[in-house]
């Protein structure tokens, strides 16, 4: 140690004891640091930086769009922002830590299933004016938007796209085979299927028999619902799930296993697979949003033409496309005024006509403003599809709203759950359907 | 605090003798880890027991319910598949990591060209992470783009593709082959070095004696590696019983349940649910095996210490 004194270098000898008490309050310095912050006498998300979490998507180009125009926005405003972007469920664990210990990021990007996840525990502020705001901009919101958005007549998000899933097929082995158009009913897909299908090069239809595979949760409780089965009923409380409807439901997705239609590894296949499948030329018929066309047009862009998109079929009691939202925008209540003014700065030009349309152009979904109709990548027939599946389609707990109890018995995968046990351990449509109504006993009983 | 009160302090410290003077800076030396302890170890752990016997849901207050946890985890469709398929990991899993661990470590102490280059790469499963892992055998077991159909069917010795992870028969000893591949090297860097602390003399003794070479092995290798083989079998009992990350990328758990284990149940009820009380009593269920495992391996520790002091 040294100290300087009028010009001259006194030097001290360093005592053993002196050592071993800097070491000492060094020591319980840092180690009181993480508690200090944990008990909230340090500001954990600091100063005046906003700090945004948004998810990795599928479409790069337009999460680095999204970024970019964060940080030119930022440098604009003279402030300092921090993005992260994470894929996976990495946003979601975040944010369970942040809610629990209150150290919030000032804003995030929340899907519907987050925001109903969340939405109990206060943690979103009221953006009801700025959602009018943006919305009367735009010339409105989707009303499936609307409707996932509107908690008790107040919306704590600000919805940014809605997707869809939708049958993407090989239009070219359809025309080959003399089939016109995608087949409108579940028999018929399953019969062309079965009819086109050149195994073990070309299976007819890839939707996963795994629970790693959530995409077909949603083809399944489509294929439900199309069969006139029910979960919920309209107030979104339990209904009768061992109904005759479900196990005719269970009993024709039994059968289409039964026809070797799937790829025999679809009992392990995860999220990605199906979208691998089309790509690879290994099946026709998927059930996806559009991120498979997105990855044609920058790997194999001969083969995009080939591709078809189609509702989903119907069933005997009807046909249901789902709607969801995939992007949304949620300020958090952090308790600092003035850095919630920023965030809704920063959402203003996020929905700006400029920013929000360059977004679109580059990103699959479909937005959630009804005014931006009239881009050209709606005149494509591909994207098309996704933009009118969208606005006619139904919500998760649908025939009620959406709700923690439906996410919970959805997380479960009880449809695919339900096939894996008749595909992989051979149940009877009977066993699988008593199974289904515990899981579903389990988790409705929770909500009363 | 006055000035008096600081002379006052200051003056008492000084009255203390010198070995009082030690033995206060020793406790407080010993703050910074005591806090660590309590705050990374003890707090978390009686946080945890306690939330399990709670209804806690991200973001909301909690409600003691006692047992109610734990009667619900009972009656989970796939409790005794999920019992069986963590049982059958970690002990399989952990047996065959001894066994190729041993192969290794012994074909390793011997003397033969490059045998510094292979040690290194004997390293390599052991240092990729498991995400990294989980993701290069997935691929390699696809049932359409993967290395071993594509080799197989290319060598004739199937006629179509296996589905690997897609059937009860292949997808456990599958993500089992993961497990121990990446587990094995911990085995064999160990038993190496345990090897190289036996003594030559015992060797050439026996040699002299006439014992072969299985009767050396079994003799004079097993018994001196014995403490190591009963440490690095326990631990792994419990890294390989907690396995999530592999059996999360490569099945998620299926096909159907067919290798559900209880840290994908924590997963899915206290990450995607947010149902923390729910996720907290999956994994107590199993803190008791661990906490047993713990206290003999931390006793034969400490008589080890004893033995040598």
């Amino acid at each position: 140690m040294s100290t300087t004194t009028m010009g001259t270098t006194t030097r001290r000898a360093v005592t053993r004891r002196t050592l071993l008490k800097t070491v000492g309050v060094g020591l319980g310095a840092i180690s009181l640091a993480p508690l200090l912050s944990a008990c909230g006498m340090i500001p954990g998300m600091g100063g005046d930086k906003l700090t945004v979490w948004t998810d990795a998507t599928f479409a790069p180009p337009s999460d680095d769009y999204q970024t970019e125009e964060i940080n030119k926005w930022a440098k604009s405003k003279n402030v300092e922002v921090e993005v992260t972007r994470e894929g996976g469920d990495a946003v979601q664990q975040k944010l369970q830590a942040a809610t629990e210990s209150k150290q919030l990021p000032d804003i995030s990007q929340v899907n519907d299933g987050r925001y109903t996840l969340f939405y109990p525990s206060g943690i979103f502020s009221d953006v009801s004016d700025l959602y009018a705001e943006l919305g009367k901009a735009w010339g409105g919101y989707y009303k499936p938007a609307e409707m996932l958005a509107t908690k008790e007549g107040k919306q704590y998000m600000l919805p940014y796209s809605l997707d869809s899933n939708l049958m993407l097929y090989r239009k070219d082995i359809l025309d080959a085979g003399g089939v016109k158009e995608m087949p409108k009913t579940w028999d018929e897909l399953f019969d062309v299927a079965k009819k086109l299908q050149t195994p073990p090069n070309i299976y007819g239809i890839g939707f996963q028999f795994n629970k790693a595979g959530t995409d077909a949760e949603d083809t399944f409780r489509l294929m439900m619902l199309s069969y006139g089965a029910r979960v919920v009923n309209e107030d979104g409380k339990m209904g009768n799930v061992k109904s005759p409807e479900m196990l005719a439901f269970l009993t024709k997705l039994k059968a289409s296993w039964d026809m070797g239609i799937y790829p025999p590894g679809v009992t392990g296949w995860d999220n990605a697979a199906n979208n691998t499948s089309l790509q690879d030329e290994k099946t026709i018929f998927i059930h996806n949003p559009a991120s498979p066309l997105v990855w044609f047009r920058t790997n194999k862009p001969d083969m995009l033409p080939k591709i078809g998109v189609g509702s989903v079929p119907a069933g005997p009691k009807g046909q249901f496309n789902t709607a969801y939202i995939r992007d949304g925008w949620a300020i958090m209540k952090t308790g600092n005024e003035k850095r919630m003014d920023l965030s809704k700065e920063l959402m203003r030009h996020l929905y700006s006509k400029e920013v929000y349309r360059k977004w679109m152009e580059l990103a699959f979904p479909a937005p959630a403003v009804t005014g931006m109709e009239d881009l050209e990548i709606w005149k494509n027939p591909q994207r098309k599809g996704f933009l009118e599946a969208v606005k006619t389609g139904i919500l998760l707990g649908y025939p009620g709203p959406p709700t923690p109890a439906y996410s919970e018995f959805n997380t479960r995968a009880p449809l695919i759950s339900a096939a894996a046990r008749m595909a992989v351990e051979g149940w009877s449509p009977e066993q699988a359907l008593e199974e289904l109504a515990k899981t579903a006993e389990d988790v409705f009983s929770k909500y009363k | 605090m006055s000035v008096s009160g600081a002379v006052l302090r200051r003056t008492r410290y000084n009255d203390l003798t010198a070995r009082h003077k030690e033995w206060v800076l020793g406790y407080a030396m010993l703050v910074p880890a005591f806090l660590f302890i309590i705050g990374l170890i003890a707090y978390p752990a009686a946080w945890a027991i306690y939330l399990s016997f709670t209804d806690k849901v991200i973001g909301q207050t909690e409600k003691f319910i006692g047992f109610q946890n734990y009667v619900w985890l009972t009656q989970w469709p796939n409790f005794g598949r999920m019992i069986w398929n963590t049982v059958l990991l970690a002990v399989v899993g952990v047996a065959l990591k001894a066994f190729i661990g041993m192969t290794m470590a012994l074909a390793l102490n011997e003397q033969f060209h490059g045998r510094t280059v292979i040690r290194a790469l004997l390293f390599l499963p052991w240092t990729v992470p498991a995400f990294v892992a989980g993701l290069i055998w997935r691929w390699m077991y696809d049932d359409q783009n993967g290395l071993f159909n594509w080799a197989l069917l290319g060598l004739g010795v199937i006629g179509e593709p296996i589905s690997w992870l897609g059937t009860t028969t292949w997808a456990m000893p599958a993500v089992m082959s993961v497990v121990v591949w990446k587990g094995f090297p911990f085995f064999a860097i160990a038993y190496l070095a345990g090897m190289q602390a036996i003594p030559s003399e015992q060797y050439e003794a026996a040699e002299v004696d006439g014992a072969s070479a299985w009767q050396r092995f079994l003799y004079i290798t097993l018994p001196g590696l014995r403490h190591v083989m009963l440490i690095t079998c326990m631990l792994s009992l419990i890294w390989t019983a907690n396995t999530f990350d592999l059996v999360f990328i490569m099945t998620r758990g299926g096909p159907s349940n067919a290798t559900e284990v209880f840290t994908m149940l924590i997963y899915d009820q206290g990450i995607r649910n947010g149902r923390i009380g729910e996720a907290s009593t999956a994994a107590m269920m199993a803190m008791p095996i661990f906490a047993a495992l713990i206290i003999i391996l931390t006793k034969y520790l400490q008589d080890k210490d004893e033995e040598r002091v």
